[in-house]
């Protein structure tokens, strides 16, 4: 087993540039290293959003985890944020029971996330007028 | 307030009653009133008006005769000679003290052929008579209404009124006579009467009310009236027209037609409302009108209204104040007696009734209301006494409830391995206590022992006697080999207890662990359902005997049979098959073969509870008539035998050590969850003992063992790296900073949290870590 990483960046003028990364296969000892080293790009980069599409996400174990944890912490540094789509129940149980949900927004699909942005936006520009 | 209803009721249809009709005698005596004023005043106004009418056709008759006389003596003496005629003239004059001045005008060269225009006209000047000629100068008579009338019509005729103007503003009006003369006409002789007094006269004809008269010309202007400015300035008609009342324009009609009639309408000057009178005068086409202001008229009739109103609202008061006070004679004892009957609602049936001494519909609701209260007060007695007998009733059933309870093995003490064995039962206990039990001992290195039985007996003797039976079967089955031994001797023991009327029934088996092998004997009780891994369940119907209890002389068969990996044997008391549905259709045990089959390949313990929720909800919630007791003991797939596997210290032999985990779990029908979760925690394991026992890079081996333990699999790991134990690194900050959280904690946490059971010994020389987790759910 093996781990994939498609990395799709949307320019998106409304929201700031989002980036969607979607992870397939199993995240665990093995694949870490090479998952943190793919993902090193996005989150050096300048996207506001970045969301990783967890749909084809099997198995993830502390290994994967402490990259997702430490790709939230340094887009969090330059103000950016990071999502979570599409976890299958096992995914959601691992990041349920380690308590990685505070300062990670989790989706159950795109649309509830756009959902979400589309309010912060609001917010944002109520508040900057 | 006591007065809230029923006064005000009796005040609205009492004083309304009262009200409407003192109201409709009001209106029609003032109707009345009204009537017989106005016919009052209609007759007042034409006895007026007739006088005023006879009284001016008498003064200017005065004025008719003189004129007449010259004529006729002009017309007799053609030769007369002009003294005479002006002496004539003067003489009238002077005997007619009504006239003011007399003439007698001729057509051209008539009276005298040397004079083309001739007009002797005598009149009064102050206290003397004067004489002057009208043909003289430039007065030009032939072209005045007084000449040239009479001239045309061959007729007297009346001038209308009008001002003289050389004679001191007086009003006049002259009477002319034609002068014929064998059909000739000559001229006209006249007499000119002063009216200076005819408004004084009419102002003088006060009538009553205000009212007043006055008179219009035949031209239709007013020759008298109280505003004197009117006076031939303005017609009736026009005056009519200007109020713009259609009444008073009809009455302008009527009169310029000669018309009599009495009308309401109103006044020409005020505009208010009055009633007139008005008829012709003997006099052509002059009219008499009478005018009565209604207000005025009526005021007696207003006046008499507004009495008779006050006393209708002074009667109205004093009525109600009658009312009210017979309204709380009535209501008082009523409002009492409310007061009382909330007191007793509200509990207080002591309260104290009020002393209605009338024996009127009161006094009678009041007797009624006291037979009420006592009748309540012994029905409450009754009630509390048959809720003490109740809740005594209750206690005892509770007792005897707690006394079953406490005699079964509890769910937790049942679900813990019994020799490797998947062990699970409930106890439902019924509203009133059936007095079923079931009980499970381990007997030797191998050997369980387990009974289920039902007591045919309820409340505290139904529960003593179970305790009673489930004694003996302890004691029994440390001692003997056998199950029908087993039962033989509770059979025997229960009877030298000597319990009154009671027996129970049970089923008793033995079971060996290692092979699998059961022994089952029955004591009457319902038939055991073998559940096999493969294929359908089926009942034991062999195990048959009679209950306990009852005879002594009784042999017990006995039932040997073996459950192979993945076999089940469910026991079960009749509250199972006898559960009823609310069209009390039995559960039965077709119901319960295919409920069982429909809930296979599960643990002990969803067998069980799968049954048990089938039995609920077949029963539609209601509460269970008897107890419901079941047992499911369960062969594990593999009893002991350990599979293993031997990696290197490398972090690329995680791989292996998964794919090789998945199998174990296909072979011991993992669950899916449940082998998630194993191999995670596997993976977390064997990647701490390669970075942190021997060190990344460092040779080593690590052996993986599984085995089914129960329904749980277990996983132990073995290395030989330096003691290391994972469990005692610190646990992770929850809910703190995650990204400063230490490297190791997320895995252990992981681990602890996933498996139910982790454990950690180091013996010789050997790290081992044991990890359990059930293999459903």
């Amino acid at each position: 087993m093996s781990l994939t990483v498609h990395v799709t960046t949307l320019d998106d003028p409304g929201k700031g540039a989002t980036t969607i990364v979607k992870l397939v296969g199993r995240f665990d000892t093995i694949t870490a290293p090479q998952g943190e080293k793919e993902i090193e790009p996005v989150v050096a980069g300048s996207a506001r959003n970045v969301i990783f599409d967890l749909a084809g996400l099997t198995f993830i174990s502390s290994a994967g985890l402490r990259v997702l944890l430490g790709a939230r912490k340094a887009l969090a540094a330059r103000g950016a944020q990071l999502h979570l789509i599409n976890l299958q129940p096992q995914i959601a149980k691992v990041l349920d029971i380690v308590k990685a949900l505070p300062g990670i927004n989790v989706f159950k699909n795109l649309k509830e996330m756009d959902e979400y942005l589309a309010e912060m936006q609001r917010k944002v520009e109520e508040g900057e007028s | 307030m006591p007065l809230r209803s029923l006064t005000p009721k009796l005040i609205a249809v009492v004083l309304g009653g009262c009200l409407t009709v003192y109201l409709a005698i009001l209106v029609v005596s003032a109707r009345a009133a009204r009537e017989m004023l106005v016919q009052g005043a209609q007759n007042e106004a034409r006895a007026v008006a007739t006088g005023v009418s006879y009284r001016i056709a008498g003064a200017l008759s005065v004025a008719e005769g003189p004129p007449r006389r010259v004529a006729a003596f002009v017309a007799r003496e053609p030769r007369a000679e002009r003294r005479t005629l002006e002496n004539l003239l003067r003489a009238m004059i002077d005997s007619s003290p009504g006239l003011f001045g007399a003439a007698a005008a001729f057509e051209p060269f008539a009276f005298d052929p040397a004079r083309r225009t001739f007009a002797p006209y005598c009149y009064r000047q102050g206290e003397s008579l004067a004489m002057k000629d009208l043909g003289e100068g430039s007065y030009g008579y032939f072209g005045w209404d007084w000449y040239r009338q009479p001239r045309e019509r061959r007729r007297p005729q009346w001038s209308e009124p009008y001002f003289d103007v050389g004679g001191g503003n007086v009003l006049m009006m002259t009477y002319s006579v034609p002068i014929l003369r064998d059909g000739r006409f000559l001229g006209v002789a006249t007499a000119d009467i002063a009216l200076d007094w005819l408004q004084q006269f009419m102002e003088e004809r006060r009538v009553e009310h205000g009212g007043y008269a006055f008179l219009v010309s035949s031209s239709g202007r007013l020759v008298t009236h109280p505003a004197r400015r009117l006076v031939l300035s303005r017609t009736f008609a026009d005056l009519a027209a200007e109020m713009g009342d259609p009444s008073l324009r009809e009455a302008a009609r009527q009169m310029a037609a000669g018309g009599a009639a009495f009308v309401r309408t109103r006044d020409l000057v005020t505009g208010a409302t009055a009633f007139m009178d008005y008829r012709p005068m003997p006099l052509e086409g002059w009219s008499v009108a009478v005018v009565l202001p209604e207000k005025e008229l009526l005021a007696d009739s207003a006046r008499l209204e507004r009495r008779l109103g006050l006393l209708a609202v002074l009667g109205a008061g004093a009525l109600a104040l009658v009312v009210v006070l017979v309204a709380r004679s009535i209501t008082r004892p009523l409002v009492r007696l409310a007061g009382a009957t909330r007191e007793v609602a509200a509990g207080r049936l002591d309260a104290e009734l009020p002393e209605v001494s009338s024996r009127d519909e009161v006094g009678q609701l009041n007797a009624s209301f006291r037979e009420m209260q006592v009748a309540l007060q012994q029905y409450v007695e009754e009630v509390k006494r048959q809720a003490a007998a109740s809740e005594r009733l209750g206690s005892e059933l509770r007792i005897a409830r707690e006394i079953q309870v406490a005699l079964v093995p509890k769910a937790s003490e049942l679900n813990v391995e019994r020799l490797g064995w998947d062990v699970f039962g409930v106890l439902e206990p019924a509203q009133d206590v059936g007095g079923d039990l079931f009980d499970i001992l381990p007997r030797g290195q191998s050997e369980l022992v387990f009974a289920i039985g039902d007591v045919a007996g309820k409340g505290i003797p139904g529960a003593l006697y179970m305790a009673v039976a489930n004694t003996i079967f302890k004691a029994a089955a440390r001692d003997l080999q056998y199950p029908d031994q087993i039962l033989g001797r509770v059979n025997r023991e229960l009877l030298a207890e000597g319990g009154a009327n009671m027996f129970v029934t049970m089923l008793c088996g033995v079971l060996d662990t290692r092979s699998g092998r059961v022994s089952l004997s029955s004591g009457g009780h319902t038939s055991p359902v073998l559940v096999p891994r493969v294929g359908r369940p089926r009942l034991l119907t062999e195990c048959a005997g009679t209950v306990l209890g009852v005879s002594e002389v009784i042999a017990f068969q006995r039932t040997d049979l073996r459950l192979d990996p993945g076999d089940s044997l469910l026991l079960y008391t009749d509250g199972v098959t006898e559960a009823e549905d609310p069209a009390q259709r039995f559960f039965g045990e077709e119901r319960l073969l295919a409920e069982i089959a429909g809930g296979a390949g599960g643990d002990a313990r969803e067998l069980v509870e799968g049954l048990l929720r089938s039995v609920t909800g077949f029963a539609h919630g209601s509460p269970p008539a008897d107890d419901i007791a079941i047992l499911a003991l369960r062969r594990p797939l593999e009893s002991a035998e350990p599979r293993a596997i031997r990696l290197r210290s490398d972090l690329a032999e995680i791989a292996r050590a998964d794919e090789w985990l998945q199998a174990v779990c296909r072979e011991l029908d993992v669950s899916a969850e449940a082998g998630h979760d194993l191999q995670l925690a596997l993976e977390e394991v064997l990647a701490n003992v390669v970075r942190h026992g021997y060190g990344e890079g460092a040779a080593g081996d690590i052996e993986v063992r599984a085995r089914a333990q129960g329904n749980a699999l277990r996983l132990e790991v073995r290395d030989h790296a330096r003691r290391f134990n994972l469990l005692e690194q610190d646990p992770p900050p929850i809910d703190a900073d995650l990204d400063g959280r230490a490297a190791g904690g997320l895995g252990v946490h992981l681990v602890r949290k996933l498996m139910d059971r982790v454990e950690y010994a180091y013996e010789a020389g050997e790290n081992r870590l044991v990890l359990e987790r059930r293999r459903t759910a």
